[in-house]
């Protein structure tokens, strides 16, 4: 039988799992969303964030399991950091004595720390947590050491950069005559200056043009043929997209397994191109290793764009596409 | 006021034009932002120049130097920098794309045995990440270290690199700082720094690094490298 190694955090302190739970109920809302562990906003929002911390602390159970464990409130603190994920300082928002100060709800605007919640190009981390606050003689399973996280909530908030951003864009006479084409052209696949492992947004590095009319079809008709014109569509598209990934990676000098490895040690900032190439890791399903995954894109892309078509809605997802860029 | 972006595949292309021998002209986009000071870019572009002349005998031979003056002069330069643009500009990445073909040259000589591709990935605009670009990586040390600090000499690209801005624990500059300064001090190899990273990243599940003291952050420092013997 295979080994297989799994990482654990070991905290072997006495009554620390109900010092753990402190923390649970501290809610992060951005522009009124309750944030679970990350939550993804377009990158126009980020101007202009509402960010609020509520805090339900049970000072009373707290200070009752102090009590057992030798503590007293007084050897808390409650701390709140942030940063940008691009910088990666963190920046210390409060950082509270739980005997003396009063923990106080928390609201900031994006623009009052625009250095850690404007950064739009990664997003930015919260992270809340209620610590030792004092050094206390080391002793077998009892937490000693100053700075020692008795209970921990973090989030992330991350640029929108979702792959499903993709959609045919309607090209009129000018557009054609821009891209050099026949006023006749019905679509054409452009493969832009931005490269797709640079570009925030996959209409950066690719776009698939569609006759303006034959799109305005299917978009106001509902009969079957404006149906099948939808999934042709949507079919183009993805081949054209996977098309292009599969020529960006066997443009790579490294190796697959050393990207599949930059990619999930996040040696590579998360973007565009790696969500997408762990979409595609995923909806294949039935590969063990991402490098698997990228062989398969560069090998045989036409197998990729039938495996992808067949496990996401392609038609349902480009008509909402379409009727929002309509609105 | 407004800053200049160019595209990663525009800079590519000025590259692959550079590096052939020809004298490229840089197509750039102005974006309008009145948080930016253009001649604080202008300064910064002409420093990065002068450095570069100034230390052309002195090409990077070792990650690990000590006393790096180029890294130093633009250390300073970057720092003055980041005080004068908004954060519009700091978060853009074709912003740093724009910084990085403006001062090309100091690139190719930074780097001068590099294929094209190690050149883009120290110029911002291949697939790495910000902290694996030299201003990117200077910007965030510049950030950590703050003014004036002995520090900046300190190229140490795999410490910087591996042991702090890849890492959570790292993101606090008190503690950063300690670490550094430990293995300036101590002289320590790199697979003692490598040791020691692994040590903190241990102790990480634990204690909370990110909001730790200058206190705090000696003790963690002095007591993982003496247990360790080094």
């Amino acid at each position: 039988m295979e080994n297989r190694l799994e990482t654990r955090t070991v905290r072997p302190f006495i009554g620390m799992d109900r010092l753990e739970s402190q923390l649970s109920r501290t809610v992060l809302r951005v522009n009124g969303k309750a944030v679970m562990k990350r939550e993804y906003f377009g990158e126009e929002e980020f101007e202009d964030l509402k960010i609020a911390l509520t805090f339900d602390l049970d000072s009373g159970a707290l200070a009752l399991t102090a009590e057992e464990m030798g503590l007293s409130i007084g050897d808390f603190r409650l701390a709140v950091v942030a940063r940008s994920l691009t910088i990666g300082n963190w920046v210390e928002l409060r950082n509270w004595q739980l005997e003396t100060d009063e923990i106080e709800d928390l609201d900031f605007h994006s623009q009052d720390l625009p250095n850690v919640f404007c950064d739009v190009r990664s997003g930015f981390e919260i992270v809340c947590a209620l610590v030792l606050a004092k050094q206390r003689p080391q002793a077998p399973l009892e937490i000693y050491e100053k700075g020692t996280w008795l209970s921990l909530m973090e989030w992330k908030i991350l640029p929108d950069r979702e792959v499903s951003s993709f959609a045919p864009k309607g090209m009129d006479a000018k557009i054609k005559k821009d891209l050099n084409l026949s006023s006749k052209a019905v679509i054409f696949v452009e493969a832009k200056s931005e490269s797709l492992w640079t570009a925030r947004t996959l209409d950066e590095a690719l776009t698939v043009w569609v006759d303006e009319d034959l799109l305005n079809m299917t978009m106001r008709q509902n009969s079957g043929t404006a149906t099948m014109t939808e999934i042709f569509l949507a079919r183009i598209a993805l081949e054209a997209l996977v098309n292009h990934v599969s020529r960006s990676l066997s443009r790579e000098k490294s190796s697959m397994e050393a990207v599949s490895r930059q990619i999930e040690l996040k040696e590579i900032d998360e973007n565009v191109f790696t969500s997408f190439l762990k979409k595609v890791h995923k909806v294949i399903g039935t590969n063990e290793t991402l490098e698997e995954t990228l062989q398969q894109v560069v090998s045989e892309p036409a197998m990729v764009v039938s495996k992808m078509e067949s496990a996401v809605d392609l038609r349902a997802d480009l008509k909402r596409l379409l009727l929002k860029e309509d609105s | 006021m407004s800053y200049k972006i160019v595209e990663s595949g525009v800079a590519e292309t000025f590259l692959v034009d550079f590096l052939s021998g020809l004298k490229p002209e840089l197509q750039f986009v102005e974006v309008e932002d009145d948080g930016s000071e253009i001649n604080a870019v202008h300064a910064f572009i002409a420093g990065v120049l002068a450095a570069h002349k100034e230390e052309a005998s002195r090409p990077l031979v070792s990650k690990k130097r000590k006393d790096d003056k180029f890294e130093l002069v633009v250390s300073d330069l970057i720092h003055e920098l980041d005080q004068r643009i908004s954060y519009k500009a700091k978060f853009n990445q074709n912003f740093w794309i724009y910084l990085a073909c403006s001062t090309v040259e100091a690139h190719t000589w930074r780097y001068p045995d590099s294929t094209g591709d190690n050149l883009k990935e120290n110029m911002g605009f291949r697939r790495s990440g910000f902290s694996e670009s030299l201003f990117g990586r200077l910007l965030i040390r510049s950030e950590i270290i703050g003014e004036g600090s002995a520090l900046h000499e300190f190229v140490g690209q795999d410490f910087w690199r591996s042991h702090i801005m890849r890492t959570k624990y790292g993101g606090n500059p008190v503690f950063a700082i300690e670490f550094a300064e430990c293995v300036l001090k101590n002289d320590l190899k790199t697979e003692d720094q490598r040791e020691m990273a692994k040590a903190f990243k241990r102790e990480h599940s634990n204690l909370f690094f990110e909001g730790f003291d200058y206190e705090s952050s000696k003790r963690i420092v002095e007591y993982v490298r003496s247990s360790m013997g080094v």
